[in-house]
């Protein structure tokens, strides 16, 4: 257990005093905002609106029944609310009358549907309506989907990844010699490369979520990538095994990226009669783990695939990955 | 002990065999010099004796036990010291060793202290990737010794070092033996085999040239005569006695104004060339 314990604290030294390395362990967060930039907020599912003190007292009160109000000081304060990169309309009242200010680049389902709940609150028909602001979002949009699913997708081939270097690092360091004549088995090696996968794959999940605003979510996105820790396993072994320095792992990172991320969402493109053809590859029940969790439907039976199929290529993987570098070759 | 019996390996079954029938033992208290030059098939026997190759032919035997058979409780009793220093370069060499002293479930000595006795005490928390190569080279030796093994694998571990460092490391090698650690050291250095080795082979070509204590091997591809400097007529001359013949080196001594006496015995270096009809170059 201390060698265990020592090994998974080394890896996270390698990967903390590594620049590319802490790069890619902070991708998917740096994704998310990007991602949060480019659709918009959609961590809310309650409209939000600014107002300032033009607009009467009353009017806010009945804003306040339909939608999260922000008060602001005055119609400065309230331009750079509007301006910020979350989706908030502003009110305000003109000479009695209201008017709504939007940044410009939310898309006119949310301009159309601000003006309508806004129209109907201030007019008293609405009372205390209930909405999905999830409709007037660009949500349902292919762009979306793909995006979201990619940058998932890619928090969960990141842990992987990362420690892949790590081994072959110490494959171009040939440390792993001094490892392979020490008492750890090959189990506790292995060991000691998807724990750390694993939390940086939780890491990166977590992260991505939190940021995108998906933190309800967050249950389901851990325990699929609980169960993709083979998935993440069989990209470090792969990265071990074909890559002996640093210079080939570029390489052989442009190889896994397609196979780890764009095949699976490739399947978005096919016909249901030929989805069979993924069937045997475990990051295309991730894909569809990620997409049911994100459409709200039952992910479990998709997990449990993810975790099932990733058995025989992790085994494959890591007999491979013996045979290139003489792992315990001998025993 | 170690016994090594019979053992070939083909790197790739098309049977040309890298090493060939090689056989020798090490006992416990010993150090074996295993001599030879680059593509011998030096590191061949030792990852096989490691258990780094798997074996395909004859048999390597730990206190009688296959080393197929060998499990962590084995790896427990070995140490390795390899040519090309092979370190974690983002950790310092107190970290180093204090994960690799993780690994073992033996009692492990001190990393501080080893670190002392190979002279990076005081760069023990700088990064080895800001060491130089002689300190490198001297921490992996360092490495090999963390768990006091029964069984030390070293491979030029003097390789590199300034002479004053190279002293330190083979006291600590003889150190070693002393306690009773069989030592397989395989190198090209003949004045290190010498020093050091209670037993020397010479690989050559894949297989044993020859094999014997440096003594006995000095006696067999020696000359047995000595060589008398001296002084005769105001210039220096040299004259060759066989050493057999004593009553001749004596009267020779009596009567002339000796300045050096050699005797002619070979050195490692002339005996492989001999035995092999190549230099032993790195």
């Amino acid at each position: 257990m201390r060698a265990l314990l020592m090994s998974i604290s080394r890896e996270f030294k390698l990967i903390f005093r590594n620049g590319i390395s802490i790069f890619m362990v902070a991708a998917p967060a740096i994704l998310a905002f990007v991602f949060i930039l480019v659709f918009g907020a959609v961590n809310e599912s309650s409209l939000k609106l600014a107002v300032d003190d033009s607009v009467p007292a009353s009017a806010v009160a009945k804003l306040e029944r339909v939608a999260d109000v922000e008060h602001l000081r005055d119609a400065d304060a309230l331009n750079l609310r509007v301006r910020g990169t979350d989706a908030v309309a502003g009110v305000v009242s003109e000479s009695g009358t209201i008017r709504i200010l939007v940044e410009g680049n939310e898309g006119a389902a949310f301009v159309q549907g601000t003006q309508a709940i806004v129209s109907m609150a201030l007019s008293g028909t609405s009372g205390a309506m209930e909405y999905q602001s999830e409709e007037m979002e660009a949500k349902g949009t292919m762009a979306y989907t793909v995006s979201m699913i990619a940058m998932l997708l890619m928090a969960l081939f990141i842990g992987g990844a990362t420690v892949g270097l790590s081994i072959v690092d110490e494959r171009e360091c040939s440390v792993i010699r001094a490892v392979a004549v020490s008492p750890m088995r090959l189990s506790g090696y292995v060991a000691t490369k998807l724990f750390p996968a694993l939390i940086l794959g939780l890491f990166g999940m977590s992260a991505a979520a939190l940021i995108i605003g998906k933190a309800s979510l967050l249950p389901s996105y851990l325990l699929l990538a609980l169960a993709s820790v083979l998935v993440s396993g069989m990209m470090t072994f792969a990265i071990g095994a074909f890559a002996g320095n640093q210079v080939a792992a570029i390489g052989v990172l442009k190889l896994l990226v397609p196979v780890g991320m764009i095949l699976p969402i490739s399947a978005m493109f096919v016909p249901q009669a030929w989805q069979f053809v993924y069937y045997v590859l475990p990051m295309y029940w991730q894909y569809r783990a990620l997409d049911a969790i994100l459409t709200g439907s039952p992910a479990g039976w998709f997990t449990l695939l993810t975790l099932l199929i990733s058995v025989p290529w992790f085994a494959a993987t890591l007999w491979m990955f013996t045979r290139k570098t003489n792992f315990r070759k001998a025993r | 002990m170690i016994q090594v019996n019979h053992v070939f390996h083909d790197y790739e079954g098309k049977g040309k065999s890298a090493v060939s029938d090689i056989s020798f033992s090490v006992e416990g208290g010993s150090i074996f010099g295993f001599l030879g030059p680059s593509g011998a098939g030096k590191s061949t026997i030792q990852n096989i004796m490691t258990g780094l190759l798997p074996i395909q032919r004859g048999e390597v035997l730990y206190e009688g036990k296959s080393v197929r058979g060998l499990n962590t409780a084995f790896f427990n009793q070995i140490g390795v010291s390899f040519e090309q220093s092979n370190l974690y370069s983002s950790l310092t060499g107190l970290e180093n060793l204090k994960f690799y002293a993780a690994l073992f479930s033996v009692p492990t000595v001190n990393p501080l202290e080893l670190l002392d006795r190979v002279g990076l005490r005081e760069d023990a928390n700088k990064r080895v990737s800001n060491y130089s190569k002689g300190m490198r080279q001297r921490l992996t030796f360092a490495r090999a010794l963390i768990n006091r093994p029964k069984y030390l694998f070293l491979d030029e571990p003097t390789s590199g070092l300034d002479p004053k460092t190279a002293v330190g490391i083979r006291e600590l090698i003889l150190e070693q033996k002393s306690r009773g650690a069989a030592v397989f050291l395989t190198t090209h250095s003949m004045e290190l085999a010498d020093a050091l080795s209670d037993t020397v082979a010479f690989l050559y070509g894949g297989v044993i040239a020859a094999m014997d204590t440096p003594e006995a091997l000095k006696r067999v591809y020696g000359r047995r005569e000595v060589r008398v400097v001296y002084r005769e007529d105001g210039e220096e001359r040299e004259r060759a006695i066989p050493m057999d013949d004593k009553a001749a080196l004596a009267a020779f001594l009596t009567t002339a104004d000796a300045i050096k006496l050699h005797s002619q015995e070979a050195t490692l270096e002339e005996i492989f060339l001999r035995v092999t009809g190549k230099e032993l170059t790195a």
